[in-house]
């Protein structure tokens, strides 16, 4: 029962020297943890955060970027484009839970906007820059099912306009989307992989803020059983989609730390193919999802999101 | 020395007094004076008996545990022992338990710079003890317990 999935010893000790990598969310948690165990192995890390990270290394660069700005991620991937230095993968691993729902400036629902509309722009914009390397998303099981019910996107209202809002419908909408557009990603790219990535349930602020600190230490044990994870257990399976040799990876699929999935027996690890969520291999969502995107970050980016960038 | 004995059954009365008060309006949702008052004394003399609000909470978390362990050993002595035991008197005694967590995640919001360590490390020897197995079980079976407390109190999704 308790245990966990691990990336082969030799592939974390090896040489990363000249690789380079973009990580979000770079300051705490996972994409934390991640920038440390990369910069171990040598490699360059360009991370952003919206808050200044303390990570101090030559190797590092950070940068900050607030995901909830659309225009400014943009501006971000120009940049990035400009300089035409290419990376070895970007990993987007930001993501926020606001428990109130929250407005970006362009009035979009905050998880929407941070947790799938950023990680598209960043993705679908720097491809040229990603040739022949990896894309990680991080999904989440809740992209499955949350408080018992199977995830939804919700294209009558995204936005939480006329429904009241529950942050964790929120976040199981936010990605499902987002597994949903590696899933169409895949598709039309066969010089990239991209994998979705569940991290296992993580000991990080979002999933245990309604946990006193000074309880998790005794809890711990208790917890584990039930399926709890480190920070470093759950950088292992981004660790996995970023080394494996890429005939070990399936791109556009699910990869998933150990995780309980409504209607299996037994926790699940490694490739969830397909995923439990039948709504991820649905054409019509798919179709769907990419028009609703496309239109949603043409009215935000216009004039630059054209046609050519639109997926 | 029938006095001191007074005094004694004095403190119980008013931390019973308190226990049920945080139970209902939280640490923070009662004061002093609101103890005082159920009590039937003045905070003067309340003040007499615990010189503060966080002395009182400190006694009322010692005075609790050891009944509740007190009141284990006696459960064991007429009731299967191991495990299912201690099982078993965790569903018998949930709300109370929950109650004295409760105000004691409450006490810690109010203040956070006091070390809660000891308030849990007790039950980990008393289970230790009660049921003859080692410190690594105890600690094992108490976040357990602890963890199905949590989980009742906070509702809070565990998987």
């Amino acid at each position: 029962m308790t245990s966990r999935f691990h990336c082969p010893t030799p592939w974390l000790q090896q040489s990363l020297k000249g690789q380079r990598y973009l990580i979000t969310g770079v300051r705490c948690g996972l994409g934390y943890e991640l920038a440390q165990q990369l910069l171990k192995q040598g490699a360059t890390v360009l991370g952003v955060s919206r808050n200044r990270c303390d990570i101090d290394n030559e190797n590092f660069q950070w940068q900050q970027l607030d995901l909830s700005d659309l225009r400014a991620v943009q501006q971000f991937t120009q940049s990035l484009l400009n300089m035409n230095i290419p990376f070895h993968g970007l990993i987007n691993n930001a993501a926020t839970i606001p428990s109130t729902l929250q407005r970006t400036t362009h009035g979009l629902e905050m998880q929407w906007c941070v947790n799938y509309l950023s990680p598209v722009v960043l993705t679908e914009s720097l491809q040229t820059l990603l040739k022949g390397e990896r894309v990680v998303h991080l999904s989440s099981s809740a992209h499955h099912s949350v408080h018992g019910r199977l995830g939804a996107v919700y294209f009558d209202d995204i936005h939480f306009k006329d429904r009241s809002y529950d942050h964790w419908v929120a976040y199981a909408q936010s990605k499902l989307a987002l597994t949903i557009h590696a899933k169409q990603f895949a598709q039309h790219h066969t010089d990239i992989s991209i994998v979705s990535v569940h991290p296992g349930w993580v000991d990080t602020d979002i999933s245990q803020s309604r946990v006193p600190k000074w309880l998790r230490p005794t809890l711990n044990p208790y917890l584990r059983r039930k399926g709890l994870c480190s920070q470093w257990e759950g950088v292992q399976p981004i660790l996995f989609a970023l080394l494996a040799p890429v005939d070990q990876l399936h791109s556009g699929e699910l990869f998933c730390q150990f995780g309980f999935f409504e209607g299996d027996t037994r926790p699940h690890i490694g490739w969830k193919t397909p995923s439990p969520n039948p709504i991820v291999d649905d054409p019509i969502v798919q179709k769907t999802l990419t028009h609703l995107t496309n239109s949603e970050l043409s009215s935000i980016l216009k004039p630059s999101w054209t046609t050519d960038s639109q997926y | 020395m029938p006095k001191i004995v007074d005094h004694d059954k004095r403190r119980v009365q008013i931390l019973e007094s308190a226990f049920s008060l945080f139970a209902t309006s939280g640490y923070h949702g009662v004061s002093v004076r609101n103890i005082a008052k159920s009590t039937g004394m003045t905070t003067g003399m309340l003040y007499h008996y615990f010189p503060s609000k966080p002395d009182l909470f400190t006694a009322l978390v010692g005075l609790m545990q050891n009944r509740q362990i007190a009141d284990f050993n006696r459960f064991l002595e007429s009731n299967p022992s191991g495990q299912l035991a201690l099982l078993l008197f965790i569903q018998q005694e949930r709300q109370a338990l929950q109650d004295l967590l409760s105000i004691a995640i409450d006490f810690h919001r109010v203040h956070p710079e006091v070390d809660m360590g000891t308030l849990l490390s007790p039950y980990e020897d008393a289970i230790s003890e009660a049921l003859d197995v080692p410190m690594t079980q105890a600690r094992q079976l108490f976040s357990t317990v602890l963890g199905e407390l949590v989980r009742g109190l906070l509702g809070v999704k565990l998987t």
